[in-house]
């Protein structure tokens, strides 16, 4: 890395290499979107390439590079505007449904619930659910207050449950509308 | 196991589904433009003076402070009657900059160097003055980088957040940052209103229009500046940048793909001086917040005569 700093671009390479899948996969995971991930993924690594002499920690480099490509992804998102920007909130203190979801996972319901959150929601949840990030480094990968990204989880979550629940609860759907 | 449990469990596992292969061809696209993008070591372009040693950067350090103290002796009338903001000043805009008074403990001299490599700074306030033509006092909390890269730049960042503010004299503007044609020629006026106009019309940039502000007592313009959401058509400088204006040591500022940046233009005792600072989007509330915070520190001219600057370590 310290070479690619130095503007060895073979060294940048083998980085882009190391790096480039997990970027992608972050990237495919906020944006449902094939196109978006890649174009989002190329421009991280275009900026990781430019920006990389500025970084003054390398230890720090996963969650710098985590914050680059989430920024690409908001690029993206902002361009296409292809998803909705409100959230279907489940109220809390309906009943549990918890029998019925460890049975049914429906993956279209989960994929249309994710497209309704924000791409800044989005985000959250991939870094903390996939790449399993505690809640203080999702703060300082998207440089927002920790306050910040457990509401957005919260209010995430809850969206994703309402979505899960939609189908079989019409009348909560309502409620929530 | 709770719903919530639950939602998590499925959530996590359908994550799981999905591409984690960078396609190669995606791979080859970024590393065929690696060589036509220089790396970005400041926003400035770096020159190079020999290196000093040790010796000769503690001789820099009291240089320094002989310079501020001399400077504060004589040039501080010039500045507090000639350059003094109104004595009412006039409704300001976002983000509501207001004068500072100066602070009680002496600000440190924030460090000169012409090859525009910032330093660490300490929460705390600072001067940025010699040889920076328009002497201006600020302070930043933690977490803070700066330098005076020379008559015409204070820059001052964040050095893990996006927050950035610079402080610019006599920006000559490019004719057309995404049709690159070299400097704008004629140059606009030297008014305020002048360079404002001129900024507002630059071709192939989305600017708002003009606004009356009073920043830290002295009056100006602001105006938003935003670049294309992508410049795959653009025609871009030799540098493969979208630039907007350079200074007189060649030092140039530029705006990435979709980037916006507020603009300044005060006129500080006849100076025309430029903040500029990239805006802040959602993602990025305490970086905001930090930036607001230091401008509304800003002050122009020197410190108090009871209290000189002190000079702040080299790195």
């Amino acid at each position: 890395m310290v070479r690619a700093q130095h503007g060895d671009e073979e060294a940048f390479a083998s980085l882009a290499v190391a790096v480039g899948n997990r970027l992608h996969a972050v990237a495919h995971r906020i944006l449902r979107d094939t196109d978006l991930a890649e174009d989002a993924t190329q421009q991280a690594l275009l900026t990781i390439w430019r920006d990389l002499p500025q970084l003054r920690d390398p230890a720090r480099f996963d969650a710098w590079s985590y914050r680059l490509l989430v920024r690409a992804c908001y690029a993206e998102g902002r361009r296409t505007r292809s998803w909705a920007p409100n959230l279907t909130i489940l109220p809390v203190d309906q009943p549990d449904v918890s029998e019925r979801l460890s049975t049914v996972v429906d993956r279209d319901q989960l994929e249309r619930g994710f497209r309704h959150l924000s791409v800044e929601h989005r985000a959250v949840v991939v870094l903390h659910h996939y790449l399993d990030l505690p809640l203080e480094q999702v703060a300082e990968v998207l440089g927002v207050p920790i306050g910040t990204v457990r509401s957005r989880l919260f209010h995430a979550m809850r969206g994703l449950r309402a979505a899960l629940e939609a189908d079989a609860r019409p009348a909560l759907r309502e409620v929530a509308q | 196991m709770s719903a919530e449990r639950e939602v998590n469990r499925i959530v996590r596992s359908w994550l799981e589904e999905g591409p984690t292969v960078l396609p190669e061809r995606v791979l080859d696209a970024v590393l065929d433009q690696v060589p036509a993008i220089p790396q970005r070591r400041h926003s400035w372009p770096a020159w190079r003076l020999p290196l000093m040693n040790s010796e000769g950067r503690i001789g820099a350090a009291v240089a320094a402070v002989v310079v501020v103290v001399l400077l504060v002796v004589y040039l501080l009338p010039r500045f507090t009657n000639v350059a003094g903001p109104p004595s009412t000043p006039a409704p300001s805009s976002a983000p509501s900059p207001t004068p500072t008074p100066s602070p009680s403990t002496p600000p440190t001299l924030l460090h000169y160097d012409p090859n525009g490599n910032a330093v660490s700074l300490d929460p705390g306030t600072y001067l940025g003055a010699d040889p920076f033509l328009v002497p201006v006092t600020f302070t930043v909390p933690g977490g803070w980088e700066g330098v005076v890269a020379g008559p015409n730049l204070v820059a001052l960042n964040e050095q893990a957040g996006w927050g950035a503010l610079n402080f610019s004299v006599a920006p000559a503007l490019f004719a057309n940052p995404c049709h690159y044609a070299g400097l704008l020629s004629p140059q606009p006026g030297p008014t305020v209103d002048d360079l404002a106009s001129a900024l507002a019309r630059m071709p192939g940039v989305t600017t708002t229009t003009p606004a009356d502000v009073t920043v830290a007592g002295y009056q100006g313009k602001q105006l938003t500046l935003t670049a294309p959401t992508n410049l795959y058509d653009c025609k871009l400088s030799p540098v493969g940048s979208f630039e907007i204006w350079q200074l007189p040591s060649g030092t140039t500022s530029d705006l990435a793909a979709g980037e916006a940046d507020q603009v300044w233009i005060l006129d500080v005792g006849g100076q025309r001086v430029v903040i500029d600072e990239p805006e802040s989007t959602d993602e990025d509330l305490a970086d905001a917040a930090d930036v607001r915070t230091v401008f509304s520190s800003i002050h122009f001219g020197l410190p108090s005569p009871g209290s000189s600057a002190a000079a702040s370590p080299s790195p």
